[in-house]
């Protein structure tokens, strides 16, 4: 059962047989806790929505398309169950950058030239954990939707189509906000190396 | 709003296309062919960006708690319990996990 294919395992849970399941949460404990903690930033929270996730998956299983993959359609309601919690919880913008921009906003805008905006070398005469915690709180920093679309097509892989099915939103508008969010990373972690550079 | 301009989106565009189809710039035997094409500006801008794109590598995930999977086939369970089988659109087996067990 083990080198079954994601779909397949779905299909035997569909049919009644729990291992299935059980083997799909173990394939992607790491893959999608990694995402939540990423997209979230609380170690606690994210296994919650995790459990949340799966709960809708055996939910949901019963209504799942089999021409379907199953890996979007997992991260869709992960994204979807992360969203809702947010929303719920009325998270304030920590920044004025991240108040003046939400979903829909990509009209408009100030162009950056990445290969000016970032020096040669970006990351070196750094120690490895100072790397990541400013790395972290770059991208912590980030307005959600911007931090969710990085999360999903840098860390996880997924072809553009595939986070506009995920995100419920046009190709045009997965590539402007992906645009948008390398933009703004790349910025704020300007900003940072200048007020460091500055101490 | 920032946005990139038209080369950098290029650039950041084919790169993640790379990524999503697991190949890599700079290997020549994964993806670095496809780079051959390319005018030498959008090559410059490819591999800096790529190089920008580098610094989420350092970005710290944590891992999950070793019983995590355990708790949420629990969950799946005492939701189980609580909700008859009527309301399931299929039957479960009531037999125990013989071909799985969570990683302790």
């Amino acid at each position: 059962m083990q080198t079954m294919t994601d779909e397949q395992l779905l299909e035997i849970y569909r049919q009644g047989n729990r291992a299935g399941f059980g083997l799909l949460v173990d394939r992607y404990q790491r893959e999608l806790f990694h995402f939540l903690v990423r997209f979230l930033g609380d170690r606690s929270t994210a296994e919650d929505v995790f459990q949340e996730t799966f709960l809708q998956v055996h939910q949901s299983a019963g209504q799942f398309d089999p021409e379907r993959r199953f890996r979007p359609w997992l991260f869709t309601i992960a994204a979807n169950k992360a969203r809702d919690l947010m929303r719920s919880q009325a998270r304030r913008p920590t920044n004025p950058l991240q108040a003046a921009i939400s979903p829909g906003d990509e009209e408009g805008g100030q162009f950056i030239d990445l290969m000016e905006s970032v020096a040669a070398g970006p990351g070196e005469n750094l120690e490895k954990e100072e790397l990541q915690r400013m790395v972290q709180a770059t991208v912590m920093n980030m307005p959600d939707h911007l931090r969710e679309i990085l999360l999903l097509s840098y860390f996880h892989q997924f072809p553009y189509k595939q986070i506009g099915d995920i995100l419920g939103i046009p190709l045009g508008t997965v590539k402007s906000r992906l645009h948008a969010a390398v933009a703004h990373f790349a910025d704020r972690w300007r900003a940072l190396q200048e007020n460091k550079s500055r101490r | 709003m920032l946005k990139l301009n038209h080369d950098d989106g290029r650039a950041l565009d084919m790169l993640l296309e790379l990524r999503a189809a697991g190949k890599s710039p700079t290997d020549p035997q994964n993806g670095g062919r496809d780079l051959d094409v390319l005018p030498e500006h959008l090559k410059t801008r490819l591999l800096h960006v790529q190089r920008v794109m580098g610094l989420l590598d350092a970005m710290p995930a944590e891992d999950p708690s070793s019983d995590l999977v355990a708790r949420t086939i629990q969950l799946l369970e005492r939701q189980e319990q609580l909700q008859p089988a009527a309301a399931w659109p299929f039957a479960l087996t009531t037999e125990p996990l013989a071909d799985f067990r969570p990683q302790a």
